[in-house]
């Protein structure tokens, strides 16, 4: 089959590969329709997400159709439409069974590095470095499913594909932002980034209460999406100071809730030199994320107010303030997405009109062409907001 | 759910009647100590001679004694290639595989982890030493001979024959204690023992495997091809799986492209 492989920093390739096969008995193999790019692969891409190897296939956001499965799955069929939530669960451990199956005991084959980094290992995720797992990825045009029973979810009836796949990843990781920032009736929220993951944490929000929520991006495509699509206030950070413009919009308070959907690459357009700063550590080592928006966010949030986090960060960020989120009494919420559980809900919003997450897809190219559609998403060439490959053609 | 780890380093020794006192923990932990605390003094020191000197050369001593004090705080080894592991953890040493620690022989190795099930069903899989090749895939196959005796069989680290040895059954403490050790002739002479107790409000099972080898890790690794401690944790991590999943994750056989270029490893 045709899959789109890393082969080093800024260099991918379109390869023929051998065909998943069936190894473990709950595992089932997807024939993939349409597999999305996600501003997480730049991590991977750009060199910044180390266990790479020369020749893993990318990809993690994805629907297609069932068409092998092993023979302990039970509530899937071949034939069936299928969702696969990007990061992999088993379902059965603790954390899988309280609803954390991004923190997954057993979906990591390759625990050791993630035990060595970070004290303890989280799940495996799709396409995603050995890291997390070592996963084949989902640009492609076959994927195994492992304990597919937990992972993969049948799109209801009226649910189109292109509304369907985004329930994958960007969805589910937008609605837990907003879901474990805690909203009540009349918060004002504030989003850094109006990504794919961004707008759907804008829109999460208001259907979790918000009275107001504001995008914070530097792209103008991106915040008149935020504007028209999701409904939100917007702020260009390279035009104003954030923090002044936030204290502004809410009675000098601050915002209730500050969600991150930006992560490890973030700018800091507005200060040349803090922005010098983060990028030179990252180059030497001395760092290996820059914390600009976790910065502003402590900052800029209310007293008493909470930072949800789900922008990716891979280790150690330098110069936290850490005086200023204890002193005002902040509280932090983070984690990878875990889809498993919102996935049902996710699906009965679309299906009854609350969110439709089908105009990210502004792309939707054959997996030919996927080096250059990722160079035009990293560049946000185009207004791309999101390309999606096709890899059935 | 802190202790719903994967397996555990043995950071948390517990008491263990059986073992006690075989194992060696003194030395380097101690000596480490004993440098981090000199290292925090000394820079308190500098850093204080350097804030009462003027001048360039009073602000270099301040700097140099705040990095001294912080190398000492965070138990860093100043030019250490371990930094992302550096924790202000006075038990953190435990963690140093054993086969790195300069300790007596017999060498004591504990591995932990929590299972979300009930303990029967884990006890009744390990008690069955013929399923213990699935846990430890160093293991060729182990033959139950009676209720108490067993003969194990290694696969060669190194081609030809591995190497084997027969064990006997000592306690059987139903779903709490299994102990069990060697006897006879044997390059691989040790003791080991699984213990189970009920993790705090509804987590499961606590699974603690300890292996006591009369000889030095180095040996155990050049004939099993692993260490004591890497041993221990994979049996573990397995013994998880197998019990809450029914199967071992894997990215066997998976697709990949040709990928021309060399790894890059987790610590570059």
């Amino acid at each position: 089959m045709k899959a789109l492989c890393w082969n080093g920093t800024n260099d991918l390739r379109v390869e023929r590969v051998p065909d998943p096969v069936l190894v473990n008995p709950h595992d089932v193999i997807v024939k993939v329709a349409l597999s999305s790019v996600c501003g997480s692969d730049l991590h991977l891409i750009d060199g910044y997400v180390p266990t790479m190897r020369p020749g893993d296939i990318i990809g993690h956001e994805f629907l297609g159709e069932i068409v092998e499965k092993g023979p302990e799955v039970r509530y899937l069929n071949r034939g069936d439409r299928v969702i696969t939530v990007s990061i992999i669960g088993c379902g059965h451990c603790g954390h899988c069974q309280h609803g954390e199956s991004s923190l997954c005991d057993n979906s990591n084959p390759n625990p050791d590095y993630a035990r060595t980094a970070y004290g303890h290992c989280g799940a495996g995720i799709f396409g995603y470095s050995h890291a997390f797992g070592g996963y084949a990825g989902s640009h492609a045009e076959y994927i195994r499913v492992p304990y597919a029973d937990f992972n993969a979810f049948r799109v209801p009836e009226g649910v189109s594909d292109e509304k369907a796949v985004f329930v994958s990843d960007a969805v589910p990781t937008g609605y837990m932002a907003a879901d474990m920032a805690g909203i009540k009736p009349g918060d004002v929220v504030a989003v850094w980034g109006c990504g794919g993951v961004g707008q759907m944490a804008i829109r999460s929000a208001t259907l979790l209460g918000a009275e107001r929520v504001i995008g914070i991006d530097r792209f103008p495509d991106r915040l008149r999406a935020a504007q028209m699509k999701v409904g939100a206030e917007t702020l260009d950070y390279s035009r104003v100071d954030i923090f002044d413009a936030l204290q502004a919009m809410t009675g000098g308070r601050g915002p209730d809730v500050c969600i991150d959907a930006v992560g490890m690459e973030a700018d800091s357009a507005s200060n040349a030199a803090e922005d010098l700063y983060d990028r030179a550590k990252q180059a030497v080592g001395l760092q290996t994320d820059r914390p600009a928006v976790l910065r502003q966010m402590i900052e800029s949030c209310r007293k008493g107010g909470t930072l949800s986090i789900v922008g990716v960060y891979g280790g150690l960020i330098d110069k936290f303030p850490m005086g200023a989120a204890m002193n005002k009494g902040l509280t932090f919420r983070m984690g990878q997405q875990n889809g498993q559980r919102y996935a049902d809900r996710l699906f009965e919003h679309i299906r009854n009109g609350d969110l439709d997450p089908s105009y990210l897809m502004t792309h939707r190219l054959p997996l030919d062409e996927g080096p250059q559609a990722y160079r035009m998403f990293k560049e946000k060439a185009d207004d791309c907001l999101r390309v999606v490959f096709a890899p059935q053609g | 759910m802190a202790s719903n780890s994967l397996t555990g380093r043995g950071r948390w020794p517990q008491p263990d009647s059986f073992l006690s006192g075989l194992g060696s923990e003194l030395g380097s932990g101690e000596a480490a100590t004993g440098g981090r605390w000199l290292a925090m003094m000394g820079g308190t020191a500098l850093g204080v001679i350097g804030l009462r000197r003027s001048g360039w050369g009073g602000a270099m001593l301040a700097l140099g004694g705040a990095g001294l004090f912080a190398v000492g705080a965070l138990g860093l080894r100043p030019l250490g290639e371990r930094s992302l592991r550096a924790v202000p953890n006075p038990g953190a040493w435990r963690s140093v595989p054993a086969s790195r620690r300069r300790s007596l022989t017999p060498e004591r190795t504990q591995a932990v982890v929590t299972i979300a099930s009930e303990p029967g069903a884990v006890f009744r899989f390990w008690r069955n030493f013929a399923n213990l090749p699935k846990l430890m895939p160093q293991l060729e196959r182990v033959d139950v001979l009676s209720a108490t005796e067993s003969r194990w069989l290694a696969k060669a680290a190194s081609g030809g024959e591995g190497p084997s040895w027969r064990c006997v059954l000592d306690r059987v403490d139903e779903d709490r204690l299994l102990t069990w050790h060697t006897v006879g002739e044997t390059a691989l002479p040790h003791r080991a023992s699984l213990m189970l107790s009920p993790a705090p409000g509804d987590r499961g099972t606590e699974v603690r495997l300890t292996l006591v080898y009369r000889v030095p890790a180095t040996e155990v690794a050049a004939l099993l091809g692993v260490t004591p401690e890497g041993q221990a944790e994979e049996a573990l991590r397995r013994l998880k799986q197998r019990v809450e999943t029914g199967e071992l994750s894997t990215i066997e056989r998976q697709p990949r492209g040709n990928g021309s270029g060399s790894f890059r490893e987790a610590t570059e």
